[in-house]
């Protein structure tokens, strides 16, 4: 590729700065080991903050395309729901976004969770179809089984070296 | 649950013109029904994605996204008979996996079809092509399978496979179009068709057999298009058109099913005595849909042969609903449905008696049927008799007959299981 799609994003460095903290109860909460760790939205966050944009050495959580704020979690129905900005309103590297974190929700998250990852609304020209596209389980398998594809993914989950 | 009853179009001012063709349906409400738990099959070692019933053998089928097809059947253990296993029959009998279709395939095995015969297995797979398997050996018992053919064209993932014929069958895929094949030779396979016209990644496909002498089959497919097609064979062979566009939902259609029609013989015994041996007309068959807008809509066709919506259940499903198929006739009209929330619904159909309203119901539901997304339901369509009641189903324990009457429903699912239930009234 030798046009960069978005040559110019924006980095969010104070990101690094301001980490989310969990209060002095959940954090009592979390050393009991009787007691259930419920998924939230702090914890998915945690999951994905780190996924490596697929054009530049930021993470999504520089770049803000993931935050905390967008995250919501149904502890009940086992349900996450993750919207993501990207960067840019043409951005054709949506979709793979979309698809890192949804591989990495399915590999962190307890087996059976549903994952439905969407656009923030209104951030993208085609919204509908990558949500579409995003939330065809189907085709999110069929596209994984794509080597090459999978190739990049993985790159992208893999942590900084 | 909300419904939403259609009222059919009446055949008022056709005169002159054939007249709509009668729905198998029963005039009552269908009584409740319990689903219980016979057998977990494990082994595929991904997903789930299909499970097909044999037509004339009690052998299951199930594809997944391991890239294997898996064979499983009921064995009786010759030990089964001694006093512990007395009072709990269903020890003595367990489902194995009899036989295994792999190493042809690189990708997920995505859907799986017999043919009408049960000689015939084809798959549909990621890996852009359908294999037809034929079975190895003429002992009724034996279920063993070599490839056939490889069926090549389409250019990307085949999503779903459906024989018309022990020797035609139809492919559909995310390239957007639907194929019809002809058996020209043993082992060879002619392409009688590319039917294109969907905008979008068809998801699968069903043939609706002709009803009359002389008429011909159409062929269903949906699509993440939100539509279902309609596809008829124009007078010059192989000559395919789309007929009828049916749009009514809002999201993906995932699957499109065609209700069974054979009238038992129990019903033909009772319309003779009924009629003095007058024979009805042929009923039609409903077509069922069921999409991820979280709805399953019931189809017919008019006296035009344009099909119309008759009825939609809503309500029962908190995700997207991934596949539907029907009880065989003999068991009323009844419907099963998978859905993305890990549940299985068993829905009923009904009509009113006089006014042309077709009604529909919940008849079971299993709330957590897998640990994940339900892909596939089936019900076998080999079953002796009318349902159960749970009366009977005490009785059999009692005398520790097999469950040769039992209606077995089989389900796939995303967290690599197959399991088999049991259904009978509540």
């Amino acid at each position: 590729m030798t046009e960069l799609v978005n040559p110019n994003p924006t980095v969010f460095r104070d990101a690094l700065q301001h980490q989310p903290q969990r209060s002095a109860e959940e954090l009592l909460q979390e050393q009991d080991e009787s007691f259930r760790d419920p998924i939230d939205s702090l914890e998915v966050f945690h999951h994905i903050r780190s996924i490596r944009d697929p054009e530049h050495p930021n993470t999504l959580e520089e770049l803000k395309v993931v935050e905390p704020e967008l995250i919501r979690v149904d502890e009940v129905k086992q349900t996450v729901r993750v919207q993501f900005t990207p960067t840019v309103p043409h951005c054709s590297m949506t979709t793979l976004i979309g698809l890192c974190i949804s591989l990495k929700l399915q590999r962190s998250l307890p087996r059976g969770t549903k994952v439905d990852v969407y656009v923030t609304p209104g951030s993208h020209e085609q919204e509908e179809q990558v949500n579409k596209q995003l939330n065809d389980k189907e085709r999110v398998a069929a596209a994984l089984e794509n080597k090459n594809l999978l190739n990049v993914v993985e790159s992208c989950l893999n942590e900084f070296e | 649950m909300p419904l939403f009853p259609a009222s059919a179009s009446g055949n008022g001012n056709n005169t002159g013109v054939a007249e709509e063709k009668p729905l198998n349906l029963p005039f009552d409400p269908p009584p409740l029904l319990r689903v219980d738990p016979v057998a977990v099959l494990e082994g595929h070692e991904d997903r789930v994605w299909c499970v097909s019933w044999c037509p004339t053998a009690n052998v299951l089928a199930s594809s997944s996204a391991d890239k294997t097809v898996k064979l499983w059947s009921c064995l009786q253990h010759a030990k089964a008979v001694d006093e512990q296993h007395q009072q709990y029959p269903q020890k003595g009998l367990s489902w194995e996996c009899i036989h295994t279709l792999a190493g042809e395939h690189s990708r997920t095995v995505r859907h799986i079809s017999w043919s009408p015969s049960g000689d015939y297995i084809a798959c549909a797979s990621f890996d852009r092509t359908a294999t037809v398997w034929k079975r190895a050996s003429d002992d009724v018992n034996r279920f063993d399978f070599e490839l056939e053919a490889i069926l090549d064209g389409h250019e990307s993932e085949v999503k779903c496979v459906a024989w018309l014929t022990d020797s035609t069958l139809a492919t559909c895929s995310r390239d957007r179009t639907v194929w019809v094949w002809d058996r020209v030779d043993v082992g060879e396979f002619e392409c009688a068709g590319v039917l294109a016209g969907h905008a979008q990644d068809v998801k699968a496909c069903a043939w609706i057999p002709p009803i009359d002498g002389g008429a011909k089959p159409l062929l269903l497919s949906c699509s993440y298009d939100n539509t279902v097609k309609v596809w008829a064979e124009s007078h010059i062979r192989d000559d395919w058109h789309c007929f009828q566009t049916l749009t009514r939902h809002d999201e993906t259609v995932w699957s499109v099913a065609v209700q069974p029609v054979e009238q038992s013989i129990e019903t033909l015994r009772a319309e003779e005595e009924e009629e003095g041996g007058e024979a009805q007309p042929t009923c039609q068959p409903i077509i069922c849909c069921c999409s991820d807008d979280k709805s399953v809509t019931f189809w017919k066709r008019n006296a035009e042969g344009k099909f119309h919506v008759i009825v939609t259940a809503t309500g029962f499903a908190e995700r997207s609903i991934y596949t539907v198929g029907w009880a065989p006739s003999n068991c009323g009209a009844i419907v099963a449905c998978g859905s993305g929330d890990n549940k299985i619904t068993l829905l009923g159909l009904y009509q009113s008696r006089g006014y042309n309203e077709v009604h529909v119901t919940v008849l079971a539901e299993l709330p957590s049927a897998h640990e994940a997304d339900v892909n596939s339901v089936a019900f076998c369509s080999i079953v002796k008799g009318a349902l159960d009641d749970s009366k009977e189903v005490v009785n059999d324990n009692n005398n520790n007959s097999s469950s040769s009457s039992a209606l077995l429903l089989a389900s796939g699912g995303d967290d690599n299981m197959v399991r088999v239930w049991r259904v009978a009234r509540a």
